[in-house]
């Protein structure tokens, strides 16, 4: 009995396979510009006699003719330009020669050195100097005024263009998923600050380590927020677990915080506290001025929110026995 | 006859709708059968769904003392001109005398306002809350290239005792108002006499008190809490120079002036008896016209407001034409040229491009008036549309119009280099930083820049 | 008996017979897709039955006869493991490692880059239940065969890695790039939420048109005219070029950023180069998310109506 026939085996086992079986290492790049066709490539034009280096325009040629025979060389720096002229005169403009036309665009003239058949060309010439030859694919080219360094700064990307401290607060102020609003209330917020007058910080409740003198706080909006924020935020938060105690009684043990879950605590109590304040004026901007003016008042010491901060570190410090109970019962 | 249907068809769990579907011809018996009984709204059965009910608590009242009238009004009006933490900048020179001539040696520069220029300003109301003077250590304004035209042209007027009569145009946060600002503070620091409707829309919206005129035909309607508030505004920001010039002349006045006021004083007088506003206005008026006094400059913000019917009605109920309120009158008659400055001097208007009624005739004026001055081909007015309005045509005649659009690259730099310095742009400005927010304020719209650079840019 | 008579499993018998240690290599595709029978019966009688005794010896035409066994044998050693088909593919790789490991091979990163094809695929064409882990083995050892310089990859290697290479590579996917057209414009587009947007890129200076009004005029917010052109500014080339585009449908943030994309595609267009810098930019990525469909029994697309008691 014959075997059934194999399409798939067969053409399997054909070695028809369009592509090299080993793709050839190249950059993209190069394949792209090969197969690329530019817009210059049309509209190059011969070049006339006295386009080039050698001869300059008509009059300073005529210049640089009296100038060798002896003769008074017409004064170049004092006739009114073509190009002036015609800026005057459309008529003139339209009927003017294409070289005169070109010229006009002055725009483009300094663009000139950076066009791609420019750069091609630049490229290739560079290949001969090293040895190679001009047809060789250029690798450098593929843009036009230099690549950007990479890694681009963090700010540059879309989705991160704030400062992480603004976007986290910026999205904690706001409300029904209103972004735009939020936005507009942090920057009056930065603007608040900005003019407020400069804090006077309290003894009593000290800011971050390393902190800037408070005079230089309200040029630096952001800074002057992050550090309210960071002086506020809390360093642990205490997990009542039911039943560990022993009876049922729930044990308070405390928990580390990470640096974004510290400052999500230290906006929400600020949010609490300006959202009891009563506003001083009326308009759009007054929730954001009550919050400005808690930040303020947390620099200077004067808000509730060093209280709670205060309670929470104590009664982690009291609880932290209760972190080796823990740890004994997981052994 | 109408096939009687279930009321309560969700028992049955049927989908034809509870309402009758044939109708009869006649409604008599309808009419005569007894109402049907409903049930209580309240009343549920069982197995209905019903909505959920979500007690809704009361919201906390404040214990706290509300605001004093007119407090919260005050703070959002409130001007703040200086902001003591943004820095001092080095070599910032003050706008005065001899500067106004030569402005285009500061062109793409900006330039401080000294204390007497600022409070006049302040006195006419010249600085307004958008734009954003409570960021910098003091006042100061960035010369672009209309406010050297202008500028120019202000000496020029006042050298040739003629009256210049300007609209500045512009779309939306071009630096309309800024303009008038800076013509105001050249005003000031060349001596002239300043005369400034702050917003037009307060002079038409019908929220002073109004006056026939007697005697006048048509009849012309005076303001005077308006005028009287006015005149105290003008003895203000002019004192320097009012103090200075004495009445002259003999006037008919319900009040009396002893013979040897200064102008200040009279102003003070009319502004102290509302009643005697206007005459002591018109008192006013002629003195400083008169031969010999300083020249004058009159500017109006949001021009639309008085190129249409005022909000005041006429015994018959009909709305008045803001053109026979006797102070609109006042500026409009100078601004078509019906009447000149002796003295020389100028009346500038500003339009408004933003919450401002849209005045065809105004529109239409000032699209012919910068085809005029392009020569271009004037545009005619539609055939159609009945809403032109001829009074506001005539009073807009003639006028040359300056069109703002945004800066320019080299005057955007200006004016980010002089926040950098300030403190308040904490950005190092280079020609990508200027390319990239002019580009972002719509081609260098000014107000736009600010918004991207300082206020909004968070 | 004549060869092609017998059935297929048998007639390798033979082959194997006269070739004892040749593995079955030697075929094409090591693992051709057999197509699966469900009546077993030939290869069972085949594997049950034996093999007619050859008594006159008719196979040998004269000089030697190949050695003749009485009973079946298996046609590869792995017959009796779990997967025998598997296994010989793995000691096939295993043998050619052996024999050419010892050639230079590129370094670590620049071999070519290929793609294996998938476990389930494989499992497909050899029938046979096999773990990915197994697979990875082979996996394994094609990808140091693949390290092999490829001037001297020997034609045994190269023929075992096309078996296990897909047909269609999606490495040599060259993603096409819009033209240049004769008035030096490029043309990009973009998507975003419900909002589509088409950017024509020119060299200028830096001016931008969106539907006919200027950027102020198209997008209230700060925040969205940067999207808008977000690839020209994270590249420094907000003065570089103009921007011609046209945006439909969705609101104002799917448009400002389905522009982001049609920019980025456009200035693309113009500087190749730029691909990576803009990747890291955030402006060559398709958002993917719409608004999720609204479901039954829900009144939005999560939201459940109020539960209420009765």
């Amino acid at each position: 009995m014959p075997p059934r026939l194999n399409f798939h085996g067969a053409s399997r086992s054909l070695a028809i396979r369009s592509r090299p079986s080993i793709a050839l290492r190249q950059p993209g790049i190069a394949q792209v510009i090969a197969r690329r066709g530019y817009a210059e490539k049309e509209e190059q034009q011969p070049t006339g006699p006295n386009q080039g280096g050698g001869i300059g325009h008509v009059s300073e040629e005529a210049a640089d003719i009296d100038r060798v025979t002896g003769k008074t060389p017409p004064d170049i720096g004092q006739g009114t330009p073509v190009q002036e002229i015609l800026k005057r005169d459309q008529e003139g403009k339209d009927k003017a020669p294409e070289v005169i036309k070109e010229d006009i665009g002055g725009a483009k003239a300094s663009a000139e050195t950076m066009t791609f058949e420019n750069l091609l060309a630049m490229g290739q010439m560079q290949n001969v100097a090293n040895g190679g030859l001009a047809s060789d694919p250029v690798a450098t080219i593929g843009h036009k005024y230099g690549l950007p360094e990479l890694p681009l700064p963090p700010t540059s990307n879309l989705h991160y263009r704030y400062d992480p401290v603004i976007t986290q607060v910026t999205n904690l102020l706001m409300k029904h998923g209103k972004l735009s609003a939020a936005q507009r209330n942090m920057a009056f917020i930065l603007n608040h600050l900005r003019t407020a007058p400069p804090p006077t910080p309290s003894p009593a409740h000290p800011l971050l380590p390393g902190s800037p003198h408070p005079s230089h706080l309200p040029l630096n909006p952001i800074g002057y927020l992050t550090l309210a924020i960071d002086s506020i935020a809390p360093l642990i938060r205490i997990r009542s677990q039911k039943g560990a105690a022993g009876g049922g009684a729930a044990l308070q043990i405390p928990v580390p915080l990470g640096l974004r879950q510290r400052r999500r605590q230290a906006v929400e109590w600020i949010l609490n506290s300006a959202n009891k304040k009563n506003s001083r004026g009326s308009g759009k901007s007054q929730f954001a001025q009550r919050f400005a003016e808690e930040i303020i008042g947390v620099i200077e010491g004067r808000s509730s929110v060093w209280e709670r901060r205060n309670l929470i570190h104590k009664s982690g410090m009291s609880a932290r026995a209760n972190l080796l109970i823990m740890q004994r019962r997981r052994k | 006859m109408a096939t009687p249907l279930p009321l309560n068809c969700w028992r049955q769990k049927c989908l034809s709708r509870p309402f009758p579907s044939t109708r009869l011809f006649s409604t008599t018996s309808t009419k005569l059968a007894l109402p049907v009984a409903t049930k209580k709204s309240g009343a549920t059965v069982k197995g209905q769904k019903k909505s959920a009910r979500i007690k809704s608590k009361a919201p906390p009242k404040s214990t706290a003392k509300p605001p004093m009238p007119g407090e919260r009004k005050a703070m959002r009006k409130r001007i703040v001109l200086s902001n003591t933490n943004a820095l001092e900048v080095d070599g910032l020179v003050d706008l005065s005398r001899e500067m106004t001539g030569s402005l285009q040696n500061h062109a793409g520069k900006v330039v401080g306002l000294e204390g007497a220029t600022v409070d006049g300003l302040r006195a006419v109301e010249a600085f307004k809350t958008t734009q954003g003077w409570g960021l910098f250590r003091r006042p100061a304004v960035l010369i672009r290239e209309e406010s050297v035209q202008l500028g120019r042209r202000l000496v020029g007027v006042e050298q040739g005792k003629e009256t210049l009569r300007v609209v500045v145009d512009g779309a939306k946060g071009t630096g309309k108002s800024m303009l008038l600002l800076q013509a105001m503070a050249t005003a000031f620091v060349r001596g002239w006499i300043v005369l400034n409707v702050p917003e037009a829309q307060e002079v038409v919206n019908a929220v002073n008190d109004y006056a026939a005129i007697p005697g006048t035909t048509p009849t012309l309607w005076s303001q005077p809490a308006y005028t009287a508030n006015w005149l105290a505004q003008i003895a203000k920001a002019n004192g320097p120079i009012l103090n200075t010039l004495k009445v002259s002349q003999k006037h008919n006045l319900p009040i009396t002036v002893p013979s040897d006021t200064t102008l200040t004083r009279l102003c003070e007088l009319g502004a102290r008896d509302s009643d005697a506003a206007w005459p002591v206005f018109q008192a006013l008026w002629s003195e400083i016209t008169a031969p010999g006094r300083p020249p004058i400059l009159m500017a109006v913000d949001s021009l639309s407001y008085i190129m249409d019917l005022s909000q005041y009605r006429d015994p018959d109920f009909n709305l008045i034409h803001s053109h026979d309120l006797v102070l609109v009158k006042h500026l409009t008659d100078y601004l078509s040229g019906t009447r000149t400055l002796p003295n020389g001097g100028a009346i500038l208007a500003a339009t408004s491009r933003s919450h401002a009624p849209v005045s065809l005739s105004m529109n239409l004026a000032i699209t012919q008036q910068v085809e005029r001055q392009k020569g271009e081909e004037i545009t005619e007015r539609d055939p159609y549309e009945r809403k032109y309005d001829q009074r506001a045509e005539s009073s807009l005649k003639g006028v040359e119009v300056l069109m703002l659009k945004g800066l320019s690259k080299v005057e955007a730099r200006g004016l980010m280099e002089y926040w950098a310095a300030s403190g308040v742009l904490r950005q190092r400005v280079d020609e990508r930083t200027v390319a990239e927010k002019w580009a972002l304020a719509g081609n260098g719209v000014v107000g736009e820049i600010q918004r991207g650079a300082l206020r909004m840019r968070i | 008996m004549k060869v092609s008579w017998l059935p297929a499993t048998l007639k390798e018998t033979r082959q194997c017979a006269s070739a004892p240690r040749s593995i079955s290599f030697s075929r094409q595709r090591g693992v051709n897709i057999r197509p699966r029978n469900f009546t077993t019966s030939t290869k069972l009688r085949a594997g049950i039955a034996a093999a007619e005794f050859d008594f006159e010896g008719q196979d040998g035409e004269g000089g030697k006869r190949p050695p003749f066994y009485a009973r079946l044998l298996p046609c590869s050693p792995s017959y009796f493991t779990a997967q025998p088909l598997f296994t010989d593919n793995l000691l096939a790789v295993q043998t050619l490692l052996e024999r050419y490991g010892n050639l230079p091979t590129v370094k670590p990163g620049e071999a070519p880059r290929v793609v294996w094809r998938p476990l389930a695929d494989y499992r497909d064409s050899v029938g046979e239940v096999v773990q990915a882990s197994k697979y990875s083995k082979i996996l394994q050892v094609l990808h140091r065969l693949n390290h092999i310089h490829p001037s001297l990859m020997p034609e045994p290697v190269k023929d075992a890695l096309n078996e296990y290479k897909r047909d269609i590579n999606p490495f040599r996917n060259v993603v096409k790039v819009a033209p240049i057209d004769k008035m030096g414009r490029t043309l990009g587009a973009g998507r975003r939420k419900a909002s589509t947007a088409r950017a024509w890129l020119v060299e200028g200076t830096g001016e931008v048109l969106v539907n006919g009004k200027s950027l102020v005029d198209a997008f209230g917010r700060v925040h969205d005219r940067e999207s808008a052109i977000w690839a020209l500014k994270a590249t420094d080339r907000v003065d570089k070029y103009n921007v011609w585009a046209l945006v439909m449908g969705g609101g104002t943030t799917g448009q400002a950023e389905a522009l982001t994309l049609a920019v980025g595609k456009a200035l693309m267009a113009h500087e190749p180069a730029l691909k990576p810098a803009l990747r890291r930019a955030g402006c060559v990525t398709r958002d993917p998310r719409r608004v999720e469909r609204k479901k039954p029994g829900h009144d939005k697309a999560r939201k459940m109506p109020a539960w209420v008691k009765r």
